[in-house]
This record gives structure tokens, C-alpha cells and sequence, in this order.
């Protein structure tokens, strides 16, 4: 089970290590994340503790004027209540605990309670690290029976694909084949490399979202052979570029698949020399997936050496980071190898 | 005997084990059931019926069901009919094959009364389709086994799933000495019911293991979506549809009627045997009969048709080193063949070395499959290396390589690594059906004589150009690994064996 963890965790790292093609047109996610917060929305702010402050003085106004008649006193009284309740009612952002705490010092202390929780809910507690940081508000998931009851009984894929037999194994790889997104792809192609009993289900999976690129592929370039299109080349090149990012071209097509690419952003670029910005963008994020950063880097630098900064200026920068960086890092056996010709495993 | 989508119509592994069956038996006389998918799906048949095949018939899963349109005074008449049958109290009979398909479903055991009764005949498909019994029975199904499942797929499906079973179960059985299925799913519940109506035995011969064949095609269906899919729960396996679970158990439990029936099942290698076993198929039942071939003519042929030296002087390293490797796929351009992976193969052995690639076999049979096959020898320029030369002549093929390579993702036991093998040329093999065994030996003395190819990964092109370097390079391993498989098939693998054994099944049977 460990085993079948860590190597989920190793497909799910690798398809994370994939760029994504920000600023270019939506599509499949390449990995999902988490994100932990600390399920607070915000600092509430001062002005219901003044407003509740204020209905305690006219409490204390109707005791001094009320003669000492026992109807003064308790008008004051639920006038005061009226004080409590703005006070934890309207104190936006508390949640649980603070809530009652607020609620309780107004009702417990006239004026002083509210000062105290005004002073102990509102200030910024100095030693709270977590606070400091800018953190985005997440709505946590809504847990119902049911879906406890799920977890409780799901498996991981990596679990239920390491034994063939299991229809929980049949529903993954038909997810995995819906979804075909980076770390389905990495996870199949684990599944087909590490020669589990699934291998073959695994390698037909991936087919079948080889075919389905290829006949994408094929209807794209009928489309720009019968009307070229500015648009379209730069569609072609998108849809070639996903594919590689996903991990579905193969190491042993990479290079063929990079060149049609190529040859889509150059036709899209002298087709329209306007959106000269938007193919930089995107053939830089698929040099990167093929493994070429100096040629991403090429390519951004040409693009935000421009004078006109356009709305692709911080994506462009950003790519260009990534590029900075992997065009410095050493290139080992794998990818690259495959793709420089060398089969594999040789001496096997 | 009956066969489901394969001879004559349609070539390949089994239709060729047919033909060769019903051609080597002249003194048994056949009268083939060919179960189709619908009306149209076959073109002219692939094969000559032999003279011992006294009649075909094609049995379709799915055609017209629905009653033709009734108009004028046949309508009121008919309504009046339905009127006076809504009047009469509720007397009616339950169907006996409904009670059968309830079993399929909600009941574990496989016995000759679950096969009596959906071979009953009693329910047409139009009354399942319009009766009440069968939506109650649809309702049952919901509550029990798919609770959660939209109803309306379920409805559909339900029709999908038992429509061609009624279809076939409505045909009146043919008679025969002995019935012999070549497969389980459709073919083997015909024969099981048709040899128990008859009292006759039963012989199911299982090239690939229907139940599993179908598993893998479930799973990678478009039409069935899991539960837990989309709710978000990201890093979960999602749980399988009831629908899913639904298709996956009729499947197996047609196996399990036909495993039930059969006096014998026939299989072709320890690896089906062991499947058929936790299928639910009793091992005393099973018996190995490998496929065959007839070695004489291969070497004959070969001998005949090349220029070459003999077998044994073929590989001389001077005539070897002079040119490239000729390397073989030989078999169907279709994706089941996994054509895209040796092409891929093919172009990573050619940055290491020199080959001769030739695709032999037909194209004509996924027209989209083979263009896409030519488009990738296009994308990697390596049309002068990789060619499509079609279907040729046994004696053409193997006369003219030096290994053939199998990339299959399914195989049972294939012919061509045996015809290879005659022909003494090594294989590269994906490790599918029996090839390990028929590459590495089945057991005891077939094992010492050691290994007569690779055995490579499904889907994975850097196994195989790795075997096709290494084989380009070393013209003695080569020479060795052709000797070793020319003597496996002579001593394991002989046609004449093949016969011999369903010659003494056809006559236990019939006799017992």
C-alpha cells in the first residue's frame, strides 16, 4: 500500500512539474492542489462594538432619568440586551467560539465588556505568524454522510489499479481515459511502464487518447488547409502544445509534433503580426514542454524587448523565469534522451 | 458449431483456427452459426466454406423489434383487443425466461435450470420490451442492485443488455450430434442451451477470455459513468456504476453457463486455463490444445520462393552485414494490433541502425486506423524505411525476413509467431496471451530448450527497438534463437497434433 502511495505521489509530482499554459485559452486543469487556511474570512471591524456602546449609554440615560422607577430599570435592562445582541449580531467575520465570547462580555460588563471584546476580537494578535500572511479565503467542503461514507470506503488509483479483476479498476481507467488530463496520462503511463496486471487496459486507455489527439490533429489541419487563418494556426499550435504538456505525444513523436507546432505559431505570427504577443506566449510554453527553454527564452525576451506592453506582459515574464531556470538545468537521460534516439534500455 | 463475429466474414486468429479446424476434419460435417452484431455489419465472406460445411446461418443481436404500425379498422379492432384483455383478471403465466434473466442477476448459482429456462422460448421481444412482468422486474433490479442509478439509464440499458439475448434465445435450435462454441459470451450461451433442449453435448473452445475481453471493453466505454466522478472528491478511485456492474456480471455469468454445460473447455495456454479457473470453470474440465501449423510447406515454400541459401546458411554474417535487417509485422492493420507502437519501435531502432521495415497484411478492415498508421510513417519520414505491402503469400512473407515482431495489446495464441518460427526466424513478442509461454516454453523440457525471441512491454516502443538493435547486431543470436523456435513448433505446436485432439473430443462426445 506504501508502495502504491509513494508511486501515485511520484505521477502526481511529475504532472505538477509540467508547465501549464497560462493566458492562453482554458482547458483541462494539469493537477489539482490544496491549499490549507486557517478558515478565518477577515478581522471583523469597529463599528458595531460603538454602535452597541452607544445603545448601552442610552440604558445608562434611562436609569438616570427614570427616577428610580423599576419600569426605568428594566427598559435599561433590555435596552442593554439590545447592546449585546448588535454586539455578536452584527460583529462581522467572528465565527464560533469569539462570537459567544463577544456576546458574552457585552451582556456580563455594561460598557467595559464591549470595550474588552472590542480589544480582545478586533486587535491584531502579535505573535500569530498565520495571521500576518495574506491568506485567500476558502470555503471548505460541505461533508454530508454520504460523502464521509465515501471516503471512508474509496480506494486510491494507484490501489485499485495495481490488481487487475476489480471493477473499481475498470471505473478509474474509464476516468482516467474521460479526464485525460497530465496526471491521468502520467498515471497510465506508470501503470503500462511498470508492467503491472493492468498494463494492457492502461496502454489501451492511452490509445484511445492517442486517437482522439490524432483525429483532433487531423481536423485542425484541415481546417487551415482549406481557410488559413491567423486564429486557426494558433489553435493548431494550442492543441499540439496541450498534448505535450500532458505527456500524451510520446518521446519518440516529441520531436515531429514540435515542428507542426512551429510551423502553426510561424504561420499564425505572419498571418497576423498584431497578436505577435499571444504566439510568443504560447510557442515559449511549448518549446518548454519540448524540452528547448532557450528557445522559450528566445522567444519572450524577442516579445517583451516590444515597446507596446500589453495585458500578456506578467505571463510572458513569468514564463520567461521558468525559462531562466530550466534552460540552467543539467539534461539527464529521459525525455531528452529519448528524443536524441537512443532507445532506452539497450544493454537490456 | 458456433462462432461469434468471426468466420467466415471476418479474417484473423480465429477465423483462420476455424478454417483450419473445419478443412483438416473432412469427416466431420459442420453447419456454422455465425452470431452478428446487426443487419449489414459484414461484407463477403473472407474464406470458401469447405464441402463439409453443410449450411451457415447468421443470427443478429440487434435488428427491427418494433411491431409494424397498425392503421384503420385494424387499429379498433386491436384496441378493442386490448380493452377485453385489460377486463380479464390477471391470469397470466410467469415467463420462465424472465425468471432466467432475474437469475442472471440477482441469483449467484449456474445450474441446468437457470439454462431450461432461458431456453424456455416463452418471451418474444416484443413482450419484454411492452410487458409489465419485465418492468417489474426492471423495478426489482433498481431497488436491489442500482438504487442510485438514474432510472432512465438503467431502463435503457436493461433493454440493451437483454434484447440480443431474446433475439438469440428465440431461434429454434439446430440439430447436431455434438455443438461446439468458439468462445462463451452469445456463442457459448446458444450452445449451452441449445445442447441441453437437445440433449446433446457441449465443446466451448476459448481463444481469448470472452469475460475479460469484455471487462477491458467496459472500461474504456463512453456510455457508463461512475459514481464519484464529478463530486469533487479529487484523488479517490471512483466507485463502479451499478450499470457497469450490471454489463460486467451478465458477461460473466455467460461464460459461467457455458463453463457449466460444456463437457470439455478447450483452451490454448496455461494463462487462459488459469483465468477460466477464477472465472468459475472447473479445472478437470479444461484441457491445453495449443494452436498449429503444418512445418513442411512453410520451409518448403520458404525454400522454393527465396534465392537465398538454405535455412541454416541464410544468416552467414557476410551476406547478413551487407544489408539491412528485414523485420516483419505480419497480421491486420487494426488497433487491437497495436500497429502505432511498432512503427514508433521501428523509428527509434532506425537512429541505431539499418532496417528493412515491410507491414504485411490486409488494410482494408479500419480504413482510419491504416491512414493513421501511414500518416505516423509520414510525421517521422520514414516512408523509405517502412513499408505497407499488404497481404502475400505465406512462402513470400517469411522467405523474405529476419524476425518478425508482434505489438499486440490482445492475442491468443498466434499463428504467425508459430509460422515464424517454421520458418526459423526469431519473434519479438508483447507480452500478451500465450506468447511468453511460446517465446520462453510452457513447462518442464519445453522451458530447456530456452528462449526463441524477446518478450517485450505492451505500448512500450523502447522495449522493442531495443530487441530489434540488439537482434540487427548479433547474427548469431539470431541464427540461435531461430533454431530454438523451429524446434519448439515441431515439437509442441504441429498441426497435425491440433486435429488430432479435437478428432478424439468430437468422437469422445459423441460416443459418450
Amino acid at each position: 500500500m506504501s508502495l502504491a502511495r509513494s508511486q501515485h505521489e511520484v505521477a502526481v509530482a511529475s504532472a505538477q512539474a509540467v508547465p501549464s499554459l497560462r493566458g492562453l485559452p482554458p482547458g483541462q486543469p494539469v493537477a489539482q492542489s490544496l491549499e490549507v487556511t486557517d478558515g478565518r474570512p477577515g478581522r471583523p471591524s469597529w463599528v458595531p462594538f460603538a454602535l452597541s456602546a452607544g445603545i448601552d449609554l442610552l440604558a445608562l440615560a434611562l436609569i438616570a432619568l427614570g427616577g428610580g422607577h423599576l419600569s426605568s430599570y428594566l427598559a435599561a435592562a433590555a435596552v442593554h440586551l439590545m447592546a449585546a445582541h448588535v454586539a455578536t449580531r452584527f460583529g462581522g467575520g467572528f465565527l464560533g467560539a469569539r462570537r459567544v465570547l463577544a456576546g458574552s462580555l457585552a451582556l456580563a460588563l455594561p460598557f467595559t465588556g464591549i470595550a474588552l471584546a472590542a480589544l480582545a476580537l478586533v486587535t491584531r494578535p502579535r505573535a500569530s505568524l498565520v495571521d500576518a500572511m495574506p491568506v485567500d479565503y476558502i470555503e471548505p467542503p460541505t461533508l454530508d454522510a454520504a460523502r464521509f461514507h465515501k471516503i471512508a470506503e474509496a480506494l486510491s488509483p494507484c490501489e485499485v489499479l495495481s490488481t487487475a479483476g476489480n471493477h473499481e479498476g475498470g471505473a478509474t481507467l474509464a476516468a482516467l481515459t474521460r479526464r485525460g488530463d497530465a496526471a491521468s496520462v502520467g498515471l497510465l503511463r506508470w501503470l503500462v511502464s511498470a508492467s503491472t496486471e493492468m498494463a494492457v487496459d492502461a496502454a489501451l486507455a492511452l490509445e484511445e487518447l492517442s486517437m482522439r489527439f490524432d483525429n483532433g490533429l487531423e481536423s485542425r489541419r484541415l481546417v487551415l488547409a482549406r481557410s488559413p487563418s491567423a486564429a486557426s494556426a494558433l489553435e493548431g499550435g494550442i492543441f499540439i502544445a496541450r498534448a505535450m504538456q500532458s505527456g500524451l505525444v510520446d518521446p519518440v513523436m516529441l520531436a515531429a509534433r514540435a515542428d507542426e507546432a512551429r510551423w502553426c505559431f510561424a504561420l499564425a505570427r505572419k498571418l497576423e503580426p498584431a497578436g505577435t504577443d499571444d504566439v510568443a506566449l504560447a510557442w515559449g510554453h511549448m518549446e518548454m514542454a519540448a524540452m528547448h527553454p532557450e528557445a522559450a527564452l528566445r522567444l519572450v525576451d524577442t516579445a517583451l524587448a516590444r515597446p507596446t506592453g500589453g495585458r500578456l506582459r506578467p505571463a510572458l515574464t513569468e514564463l520567461r523565469d521558468a525559462a531562466r531556470v530550466a534552460s540552467h538545468r543539467p539534461r539527464g537521460r529521459g525525455l531528452a534522451a529519448a528524443t536524441s534516439g537512443a532507445p532506452a534500455n539497450l544493454t537490456a | 458449431m458456433l462462432v461469434e463475429g468471426t468466420y467466415p466474414f471476418v479474417s484473423g486468429g480465429v477465423s483462420s483456427w476455424v478454417h483450419d479446424i473445419v478443412q483438416g476434419l473432412p469427416e466431420v460435417t459442420f453447419d456454422m452459426v455465425n452470431i452478428a452484431s446487426h443487419p449489414g455489419s459484414y461484407g463477403e465472406p473472407r474464406y470458401k466454406l469447405a464441402s463439409n460445411v453443410r449450411s451457415l446461418s447468421v443470427l443478429f443481436c440487434r435488428g427491427d423489434d418494433r411491431p409494424a404500425p397498425v392503421r384503420g379498422p385494424e387499429r379498433a379492432a386491436l384496441a378493442r383487443r386490448i380493452r377485453a384483455v385489460r377486463r380479464r383478471p390477471a391470469d397470466e403465466k410467469p415467463s420462465r425466461t424472465l425468471r432466467g434473466i432475474r437469475r442472471l442477476h440477482l441469483d449467484d448459482l449456474v445450474d441446468d435450470e437457470l439454462i431450461a429456462d432461458l431456453g424456455s422460448g416463452d418471451l418474444d421481444v416484443a413482450s419484454f420490451l411492452y410487458g409489465k412482468a419485465s418492468f417489474d422486474l426492471l423495478l426489482e433490479i433498481n431497488q436491489r442492485l442500482a438504487p442510485s442509478t438514474s432510472f432512465l439509464d438503467l431502463f435503457w440499458h436493461f433493454r440493451s443488455m437483454h434484447v440480443p439475448l431474446l433475439r438469440l434465445l428465440s431461434t429454434p435450435p439446430a440439430p447436431a450430434s455434438c455443438y461446439h462454441a468458439v468462445s462463451t459470451g452469445y456463442a457459448g450461451l446458444l450452445g449451452a442451451v441449445w445442447s441441453q433442449a437437445q440433449g446433446r453435448p457441449f465443446l466451448v473452445t476459448e481463444h481469448g477470455i470472452y469475460a475479460r475481453e469484455r471487462e477491458m471493453e467496459l472500461s474504456r466505454a463512453e456510455w457508463i459513468r461512475d459514481d464519484g466522478e464529478d463530486d469533487g472528491l479529487a484523488g479517490w478511485a471512483p466507485a463502479p456504476s451499478a450499470l457497469r456492474l450490471l454489463w460486467s456480471r451478465m458477461f460473466l455469468k455467460l461464460s459461467r453457463i457455458a463453463y457449466h454445460r460444456a463437457a470439455r473447455i478447450v483452451t490454448l495456454s496455461e494463462a487462459n486455463r488459469q483465468r477460466e479457473i477464477v472465472d468459475g470453470a472447473p479445472p478437470d474440465k479444461i484441457k491445453i490444445v495449443p494452436n498449429g501449423v503444418r512445418l513442411s510447406p512453410i520451409a518448403t515454400a520458404i525454400g522454393a520462393a527465396t534465392a537465398d541459401p538454405p535455412l541454416a546458411a541464410r544468416n552467414e554474417p557476410a551476406a547478413v552485414t551487407a544489408r539491412p535487417l528485414r523485420v516483419g509485422f505480419v497480421g491486420r492493420v487494426v488497433p487491437i494490433k497495436d500497429v502505432v507502437t511498432f512503427i514508433k519501435s521501428c523509428d527509434l531502432a532506425l537512429r541505431q541502425t539499418a532496417l528493412d521495415v515491410r507491414i504485411i497484411g490486409p488494410v482494408d478492415e479500419d480504413l482510419a486506423y491504416a491512414a493513421r498508421c501511414r500518416r505516423l510513417v509520414e510525421a517521422l519520414g520514414r516512408q523509405d524505411s517502412v513499408r505497407f505491402v499488404g497481404p502475400q503469400p505465406l512462402a513470400q512473407i517469411y522467405g523474405d525476413l529476419d524476425v518478425v515482431v508482434l505489438t499486440s495489446f490482445s492475442e491468443g495464441q498466434p499463428l504467425v509467431i508459430l509460422e515464424a518460427y517454421a520458418a526459423g526466424l526469431p519473434v519479438i513478442a508483447t507480452d500478451v496471451g500465450a506468447c511468453r509461454e511460446m517465446v520462453e516454453g510452457r513447462s518442464g523440457e519445453d522451458r530447456q530448450l530456452g528462449t526463441s525471441g524477446v518478450v517485450t512491454r505492451v505500448a512500450v516502443p523502447q522495449d522493442t527497438a531495443a530487441a530489434l538493435v540488439r537482434l540487427a547486431s548479433d547474427v548469431d543470436l539470431r541464427r540461435r534463437l531461430g533454431e530454438i523456435g523451429r524446434q519448439r513448433v515441431s515439437a509442441y505446436y504441429q498441426r497435425g497434433d491440433m486435429l488430432d485432439a479435437y478428432r478424439a473430443l468430437y468422437q469422445q462426445e459423441v460416443t459418450s
